[in-house]
């Protein structure tokens, strides 16, 4: 069927691809075909009534073609009465902000929810160890959540002006801090034994964790990352070990 | 009948023999310059088998223009929404 090889089914198809199918045809359909096909089918067959359909159309090819331009002009048109300049490619709205610019916002916004998050997640950690700390723990701990609240202040300020530079210069930071603070969860005095809690653990040569736990609790590897471990109960007898790293290597 | 031959002489005889109003054959005149010989072979068609169709595709095709001319683009849109109705319902028939 000579219709089938333009795809003609405009039935399911919206009005301005029901244009693009017609101007499709249009610049497929051999006119000596169609005649060809108008001189052998019957006047009132089916395939005379499709035929029909692609003369109309390329004899109204002139006006089809024509849309673009009617509507190109309509937008400058309305732009005109509008005042509007934006429309016409001189300036934009203050308000209108390109495609490329609100995925860039949406990227930056996400790097700063992400710094967010390191804190928020190392300072729970800290305050947790904190509340069980004696001195000269405290002091260190305090001096922690004090680089942290500082590290805080200067991601505000990325808010209002992000500078790449200046996020991969934080970022590291907290992975300092997160350095220093592992560093002192595996000092001699804390190893194998963390708030108390028993831990059992092993640390792979890689660095990855490896091992079992016992109770609820965190728990930390070797300098290079830093391992969350929390064991939730979910029923008397069975029991769930979420792990999380903190860092990875 | 022997379309192919003296495509052009045929297709002005259509149009000049036809009972179209002066405007309309001279918007078929001047498209007869312009198409290639196998597409008039199709208008000729359309000549012979639907001559009614022809009388529309010239008083619509003057209309949508003059609207055009005008910047008169809400009914610019009305005549091609026509044309879409009109092409879409000969569609649904076949």
């Amino acid at each position: 069927m000579l219709f089938e090889s333009f795809n003609f089914n405009l039935k399911e198809k919206r009005p301005e691809q029901k244009i693009e199918t017609v101007e499709k045809i249009e610049r497929e359909s051999n006119p000596a075909i169609v005649h060809k096909i108008f001189e052998i089918g019957a006047p009132d067959g089916r395939f005379h009534k499709v035929l029909r359909v692609l003369t109309l159309s390329l004899a109204l090819s002139g006006i089809i073609g024509k849309e673009a331009q009617a509507f190109s002009a309509q937008e400058v048109q309305s732009a005109q009465e509008e005042n509007k300049e934006d429309i016409v490619g001189k300036t934009r709205s203050v308000n209108e902000v390109s495609k490329e610019e609100k995925i860039l916002g949406i990227i930056e916004t996400a790097k700063i929810d992400e710094l967010r998050d390191k804190i928020l997640d190392l300072k729970s950690e800290i305050e947790n160890k904190l509340s069980r700390a004696k001195e000269p723990s405290q002091e260190k701990l305090n001096g922690f959540l004090l680089s942290l609240d500082k590290i805080s202040v200067n991601i505000d300020r990325l808010e209002s002006n992000f500078d790449n530079n200046a996020y991969e210069y934080l970022k590291n930071r907290i992975g300092q801090v997160y350095e220093k603070f592992s560093d002192f969860e595996n000092s001699a005095s804390t190893k194998g034994k963390v708030g108390g809690w028993r831990a059992g653990w092993t640390t792979g040569q890689d660095g990855s964790f490896q091992g079992r736990y016992y109770n609820q609790g965190r728990h930390y590897n070797s300098k290079q990352s830093i391992v969350i471990v929390q064991r939730r109960l979910l029923s008397d007898r069975e029991s769930v070990i979420d792990i999380k790293y903190l860092i990875g290597r | 009948m022997n379309i192919s031959n003296n495509t052009n002489n045929n297709l002005s005889d259509f149009i000049k023999n036809s009972e179209l109003t002066e405007v309309e054959k001279s918007f078929w005149i001047k498209k007869a310059e312009i198409v290639s010989d196998k597409e008039k072979e199709a208008y000729l068609a359309l000549f012979k088998y639907y001559p009614d169709d022809i009388k529309w595709v010239a008083k619509t095709s003057v209309e949508a223009e003059k609207a055009l001319n005008n910047k008169n683009f809400e009914e610019f849109n009305e005549i091609k929404n026509k044309i879409n109705k009109k092409l879409q319902d000969l569609l649904d028939q076949c």
